[in-house]
C-alpha cells in the first residue's frame, strides 16, 4: 500500500499537465483580479471636491478664507480643489455649467459663509458623486459655523477657557459626531470575496487529478487499470492508497495558489493564514472525492471526463459569484432564497469557509463550514465507491 | 535475456521436484464449461480447458476467437454466465489473493506508468504482489537482468523502443516469479533481435519452472515454442495437441516445390489426379505441388514428370507448417 502511495505520488507529481488547472490556473486568475482590483482601487481614490469661492473683499476678510485654504492645501488629505471667481455672477455660471459642485461666498463683512449649490439627484436610490461632493461642502460650512458659533459662546460665557488649549480641544472634538470603527477583526474588503471564489474553483478544478488517478486505477477504464486489478492487493487498498496521494497533491496545489495569492498578490486572509491552509485541506479532500465520482463513471474516456468538469467547476463557480459583481449578487440572491441549494455547492462552500475566517471572530461557522465539507466528500466518496464497487466486470 | 528462476524464493528447482509438484496439484489451469455472453453473442461456448504444470501452452484463434475473453475470465476481471475456473487446484474467484501472487500477466497492451522510470515500474508491479522491500529490491534486479533493461532503469518509458518498451512489459509481469504467466501477443511489432530476446526468457522462464499460457498471431512462434497447443474458434476449442498432432489431425501434408523448364497441359492433370494431392500449380519455372498426407507423395509426383520426359531442376519439399493447419482448421475466410 506504502509503495502504490508512493509511486502514485510520484506519477502525479510528474504529469505536468495536471498543473495546469490545479496550479497554474488559479495563480494566473488571481494575477489578473489582482490588476483588476487595483484600477478598481484607483477609480475609489478620493478626489478633492471641485470648489469656487467668490473671492471679493468680504471674502478676504472672512476667517473662513483661512479654512478653506486649508482645506485647499496640496497632500493626501487635500479635501477642496479650490477656483476663485471675482464675481458672484461668473461663480454661478460655473456652477450652473458643472464646473464646480458648489461656490462659497461671504455675502458681506463678518457674515456667516454661504454656500451655492446645484440641485441634487433626485433618484433617491443611490448616491451620485455630485450628491457626495454637496455633502462635503455643506458640511465643511455648517463645521465652520457650528465652531464659529461654539467660540463665539463660550467667549461669552468663559473668557478664560480660551487661554486653556485642552478645553478647546475638547470642547471642538465633541463636535465630531461620528467615530469610524470595525464591526469585525479584519478591515472588510469586497475584493476578498472574488480571491475566495477563485478557490472555490481551483479545488474544483484540482479533481482532475483524482480523475486521472481513479481512472488508471480501474479495470474497465484503462488497460494499466487492468494490468494493476490482476494483483495480489485488494481493491480497497489501491484505492486509498491512491486517493491518499491524489489528495495530498490536490492540497499541496492549492496550498500554493494560496502562498502566491497571500504573499504575491497580497490577500487579507485576516491573520488566519494557518487556519486557511487547515481548510484547503478539506477544499482539496472534496476535490478528490468529487474526482472519484466522476472518474469511477463507465463507459466514458479521461479526456470526455474532463470535459464534463470544467462545465461543472464554471458552472458552480458562477453561482459562487466568480465571474463579477452580478454573479456575485446572484450568488448572494440564491443564497439567500435557496439556502440548500447554494450550500450543495462545493465552489460556494469552499469559499464561504474563507469568509467565515475572514468576517467571524470566533472559529465556529468556519468548523461548521469544513464540517459541510466533509460531509460533501463523504457523499461524493460513496458516489464513487457505487460505481467500483464490482471485482468483476461483463465487458472491458 | 538472462537467467532466471522461477518461484518467489528463487532458486530453481529439480526437475524431479517439479514432478513430484505436477502430480501432486493436478493441472495448473482447469477451466469446465466456461460460457460467457455479450448480449446475443456467445463469446465463450462452453469451453474446455486444462493446462498442466510446466507446459507451455499455446492460445491460436482468429481475431474474435475468444483468446482474450477467456484469460480474462480465468483472471477474474470479466464475470461469466457458467462454468468452474480453478487454478492450482484451487476454485479462482477475485479475491483470491494467494492464488494471484502465484500469477504473472503480461498483456498485449503495453500498460504502465509513463510518468514512472523503468526501475519505478517494475518495481510497482513487483509491488502488487512482494511486500518485503528487500526481495523486492532484489526480485526488481533480476527482472532487469533477465530483460536486459539494465542500461535503462532511470529511463522513462516514453524515451524508450518498441523493443524495450516490450521488454519493460515482460518485467512489469514476470518481476515476482510467478509460477503461472499468461504472454497475451509479447511481440507484437518488435524486432526479430527482441522477439527471439523474448522467446529465449520465457523459454528459460519455463525451464525453472513456471507454466507459460501463450498468446500470438505468430504461427511460427507458437510451433518454436509451445508444448502443447489449443486452437480456438467461435468462443470453442477447435483442437488441442502438440504440433505433431495437430498437423496430424488435419488432411494437409507437405507442399512440393520443383524447378521445371516446360509443362504441358496434359502433365499438369495427370499431376492433379495422384493419390493425395491437393493442389498443382505452375508459375514458370516453378511447380508447386500441395499434397495431403501420404506416405509417397514425393517419388509419386517424381514419377509422373520423368514418364513424361521433363527435366528437373532444384526439388525441395516443406512439410505443413502450424499455419497451415490454422487455416485448414478455421478457414481462409476473413474475421474481424
Amino acid at each position: 500500500m506504502g509503495v502504490i502511495f508512493r509511486d502514485t505520488l510520484r506519477a502525479l507529481v510528474r504529469t505536468r499537465a495536471l498543473y495546469i488547472w490545479s496550479l497554474i490556473f488559479p495563480i494566473v486568475l488571481s494575477t489578473m483580479f489582482m490588476f483588476m482590483f487595483a484600477n478598481l482601487d484607483g477609480e475609489r481614490a478620493f478626489d478633492p471636491v471641485p470648489t469656487g469661492i467668490v473671492a471679493d473683499e468680504a471674502w478676504d476678510a472672512s476667517p473662513f478664507a483661512a479654512v478653506v485654504d486649508d482645506l485647499a492645501a496640496p497632500g493626501d488629505d487635500q479635501l477642496l480643489a479650490v477656483r476663485s471667481f471675482p464675481s458672484a455672477e461668473e461663480a454661478r455660471s460655473a456652477l450652473t455649467a458643472g464646473e464646480v459642485a458648489g461656490v462659497f461666498a461671504v455675502p458681506e463683512a463678518g457674515a456667516a459663509p454661504e454656500l451655492w449649490v446645484a440641485p441634487g439627484s433626485e433618484t433617491g436610490a443611490t448616491l451620485g458623486a455630485d450628491d457626495v461632493n454637496r455633502t462635503i461642502l455643506e458640511t465643511v460650512a455648517d463645521t465652520y459655523v457650528r465652531d464659529a458659533d461654539l467660540l463665539a459662546a463660550v467667549a461669552a460665557e468663559d473668557p478664560a477657557a480660551l487661554a486653556d488649549p485642552g478645553r478647546l480641544e475638547a470642547a471642538f472634538s465633541a463636535g465630531n459626531g461620528t467615530e469610524e470603527t470595525s464591526l469585525t477583526h479584519a478591515s472588510p474588503k469586497e475584493s476578498v470575496r472574488y480571491y475566495y471564489a477563485l478557490f472555490g474553483m481551483a479545488a474544483l478544478f484540482g479533481a482532475q487529478i483524482a480523475v486521472f488517478a481513479v481512472c488508471q486505477t480501474q479495470p474497465n477504464l484503462s488497460p494499466l487499470g487492468a494490468r494493476r486489478a490482476l494483483g495480489a492487493v485488494g481493491r480497497t487498498r489501491t484505492l486509498l492508497a491512491t486517493l491518499a496521494a491524489c489528495w495530498l497533491v490536490s492540497w499541496a496545489c492549492l496550498v500554493a495558489a494560496f502562498l502566491y495569492v497571500r504573499f504575491v498578490v497580497g490577500v487579507d486572509f485576516a491573520g488566519r493564514e494557518l487556519w486557511c491552509v487547515a481548510g484547503l485541506a478539506a477544499a482539496a479532500l472534496v476535490a478528490c472525492a468529487l474526482g472519484t465520482a466522476l472518474g469511477a463513471l463507465p463507459k466514458i474516456d479521461f479526456g470526455s471526463k474532463t470535459g464534463i468538469l470544467t462545465g461543472v467547476a464554471c458552472l458552480l463557480s458562477l453561482f459562487a459569484g466568480l465571474y463579477g459583481e452580478p454573479c456575485m449578487e446572484l450568488a448572494d440572491t440564491v443564497a439567500r432564497q435557496f439556502p440548500v441549494l447554494s450550500g450543495l455547492n462545493p465552489a460556494k462552500a469552499i469559499a464561504d469557509m474563507f469568509y467565515s475566517l475572514y468576517y467571524y471572530d470566533g472559529l465556529d461557522v468556519f468548523a461548521a463550514k469544513v464540517a459541510v465539507l466533509g460531509l460533501m466528500a463523504a457523499v461524493l466518496f460513496a458516489v464513487g465507491a457505487l460505481f467500483m464497487r464490482r471485482q468483476r466486470y461483463a465487458s472491458l | 535475456m538472462d537467467e532466471y528462476s522461477a518461484g518467489p524464493t528463487g532458486p530453481a528447482r529439480a526437475a524431479g521436484e517439479a514432478q513430484a509438484a505436477r502430480a501432486a496439484v493436478g493441472p495448473v489451469v482447469a477451466v469446465d464449461n466456461l460460457v460467457k455472453r455479450y448480449g446475443d453473442l456467445v463469446a465463450l461456448d462452453h469451453f474446455n480447458l486444462t493446462i498442466e504444470p510446466g507446459e507451455i501452452f499455446g492460445l491460436l484463434g482468429p481475431n474474435g476467437s475468444g483468446k482474450t475473453t477467456a484469460i480474462n475470465c480465468i483472471l477474474q476481471l470479466l464475470t461469466y454466465d457458467k462454468g468452474t475456473i480453478r487454478l492450482f487446484g484451487e476454485p479462482m474467484a477475485p479475491t483470491r489473493y494467494d492464488l494471484k501472487r502465484r500469477i504473472g500477466v503480461v498483456p498485449q497492451n503495453v500498460a504502465l506508468f509513463e510518468e514512472l522510470t523503468v526501475r519505478e515500474n517494475i518495481d510497482f508491479f513487483c509491488a502488487l504482489y512482494v511486500s518485503d522491500r528487500r526481495e523486492r529490491a532484489r526480485l526488481v534486479d533480476e527482472a532487469i537482468a533477465f530483460v536486459g533493461l539494465q542500461d535503462y532503469v532511470k529511463f522513462r518509458p516514453r524515451k524508450l523502443s518498441g523493443g524495450l518498451l516490450r521488454r519493460l512489459n515482460i518485467a512489469c509481469g514476470i518481476a515476482h516469479k510467478p509460477q503461472l504467466a499468461f504472454f497475451d501477443e509479447p511481440t507484437v511489432a518488435v524486432d526479430p533481435q527482441s522477439r527471439n530476446a523474448i522467446l529465449e526468457g520465457i523459454r528459460a522462464m519455463n525451464e525453472r519452472g513456471c507454466t507459460v499460457v501463450y498468446t500470438s498471431h505468430y504461427m511460427e512462434e507458437v510451433e518454436e515454442i509451445c508444448s502443447r497447443i489449443m486452437i480456438m474458434d467461435k468462443g470453442r476449442s477447435v483442437a488441442v495437441g502438440t504440433n505433431a498432432e495437430l498437423k496430424a489431425m488435419v488432411g494437409v501434408g507437405e507442399r512440393i516445390f520443383i524447378e521445371v523448364a516446360a509443362l504441358d497441359e496434359g502433365t499438369r492433370a495427370r499431376l492433379a489426379t495422384l493419390p493425395h494431392v491437393r493442389h498443382v500449380a505452375y508459375n514458370e519455372p516453378e511447380l508447386t505441388v500441395h499434397c495431403e498426407q501420404g506416405a509417397h507423395n514425393v517419388s509419386d509426383v517424381m514419377g509422373v514428370l520423368a514418364a513424361a520426359g521433363i527435366t528437373c531442376g532444384r526439388m525441395y519439399a516443406e512439410p505443413p507448417t502450424l499455419n497451415d493447419v490454422f487455416l485448414e482448421i478455421t478457414g481462409k475466410e476473413l474475421r474481424d
